[in-house]
């Protein structure tokens, strides 16, 4: 995926207890409301992008990955800066599995049960964290 | 002598209670600064969230409108449903922490009004007062004040938000207390919706001449990009609030505690002083007696 080149663009990733990440970037790509994903090259057109809960990945000018679970936010994209803003970023070395197995568990044990809209979208979307967790979990040691 | 025990006694109580308040001293201190570090690590991130949400306000088509952007503007001002939210400590021990905020919660409650207020409570004596005085208050609003965390906020806000969405609040106000300085605290109250009372730059359509407009394609839509920026940005004031709250309970806490800490030693001080003066006078009267009763036996012996 990456460019032979190397075009890159800032980025600047920002959870809301920290900034995780401020520099160059080959390529981001992160997870839309639209039920995909978005990959983000240099010289993107402007947008505006709502981020869900999920896993969002990118590229350093080393060729290296790096893979994060987020929460919802937003990316903003403008004249090749783009600015990643959402509440939580967790490393894969920063999940504990255990907990994030836990609350799937939870998540699934409480969809079986009647709800109302109200607790049945809460429960999805502390499904959608578990699982993004669990996933970018098994990225550790690849 | 009973006194003497008696005042043995009091010196030793005094000194245990002294012990407890040093150490309530010291552990406000501590979590005085942890609260104020997390807070301070979440600048930057509401910084930028700011900003661009008042980017995407400037690039909103026009006539666009959400649940969570409306204005409200329709409804009679006596009419409208006001929610507070009224951040108070969960033990006393603090000064007049707690007194302060819960007595500008009832002022504004009282200014007059049609409709009736909704009032959430974080923190254990806010909802112990309003409850004795028979006020309506939220039962499935049950958070603590003790280190707010952001999770804490973004849940209160996602309440806040719905029933905003709902038509069931049109203002939502917070009643917390901001630190002035390390000497100073001060309750306020705070409107936080509709929007543009927050601030003023947050209203579809506003004037924004002099600005250059780009093109900005908002992805799926520009609903789910507000719906996904407003509540964060929410979030930011709610956790701005509860931190400076608790780290002013914390600061009455360490003032109350330190004057407790002078009184004990005060008290300690003059009791110490009685102690040795009884003592000295129990002395004193163990000498004259044994004086007067060797005296006696000598002037018997002498005859």
């Amino acid at each position: 995926m990456a460019t032979k080149d190397n075009a890159t663009f800032t980025l600047r990733l920002l959870a809301a207890n920290r900034e995780v990440y401020n520099g160059r970037a080959i390529c981001l790509i992160i997870p839309a409301t639209d039920h995909g994903e978005v990959g983000i090259l240099a010289h993107h057109e402007d947008m505006i992008v709502a981020v869900e809960s999920g896993e969002m990945d990118y590229q350093t000018p080393d060729e290296k990955w790096h893979h994060f679970a987020v929460s919802r936010g937003t990316v903003q994209v403008a004249n090749n800066r783009v600015t990643a803003l959402v509440l939580t970023a967790e490393t894969p070395e920063e999940i504990d599995e255990r907990r994030a197995e836990e609350a799937k568990a939870r998540a699934l044990e409480a969809m079986r049960q009647k709800q109302s809209i109200n607790e049945y979208n809460r429960t999805q979307a502390s499904l959608a964290r578990a699982l993004s967790r669990l996933k970018v979990k098994e990225k550790q040691f690849m | 002598m009973s006194t003497m025990r008696e005042i043995r006694e009091r010196i030793g109580s005094i000194g245990d209670t002294m012990k407890i308040t040093n150490a309530m001293y010291l552990i406000s201190s501590t979590k005085l600064r942890k609260a104020r570090e997390s807070l301070e690590n979440t600048e930057p991130y509401f910084l930028a969230l700011q900003m661009q949400i008042e980017r995407i306000m400037r690039h909103l088509p026009e006539g666009f409108t959400h649940p969570y952007l409306d204005t409200r503007l329709h409804t009679d001002e006596a009419n409208r449903k006001r929610a507070f939210i009224v951040v108070s400590a969960d033990k006393g021990l603090a000064g007049a922490y707690n007194h302060n905020v819960l007595k500008l919660a009832e002022s504004k409650m009282r200014e007059n009004r049609n409709a009736e207020d909704k009032l959430f409570i974080v923190g254990e004596s806010g909802r112990q007062y309003f409850s004795a005085k028979g006020c309506q208050i939220d039962e499935q609003f049950h958070y603590t004040a003790q280190n707010p965390t952001l999770h804490r906020s973004r849940m209160i806000v996602e309440r806040m938000m719905t029933l905003y969405g709902n038509k069931e609040i049109d203002e939502l106000h917070i009643i917390y207390t901001r630190m002035v300085n390390s000497l100073t605290m001060q309750a306020e109250c705070r409107q936080l919706l509709p929007l543009y009372t927050l601030n003023s730059r947050m209203v579809v359509g506003a004037d924004h001449s002099g600005i250059p407009l780009e093109e900005f394609e908002m992805r799926p839509s520009p609903e789910s990009v507000i719906e996904n920026l407003i509540p964060n940005y929410m979030t930011g004031f709610i956790y701005g609030a509860l931190v400076e709250s608790f780290c002013s309970e914390q600061n009455s806490r360490m003032m109350a505690m330190d004057a407790a800490n002078k009184n004990g030693a005060k008290m300690k001080q003059e009791l110490t002083l009685q102690y040795n003066r009884a003592r000295q006078a129990r002395i004193t009267q163990e000498i004259t007696e044994v004086v007067a009763g060797a005296r006696a036996q000598q002037q018997r012996s002498d005859r």
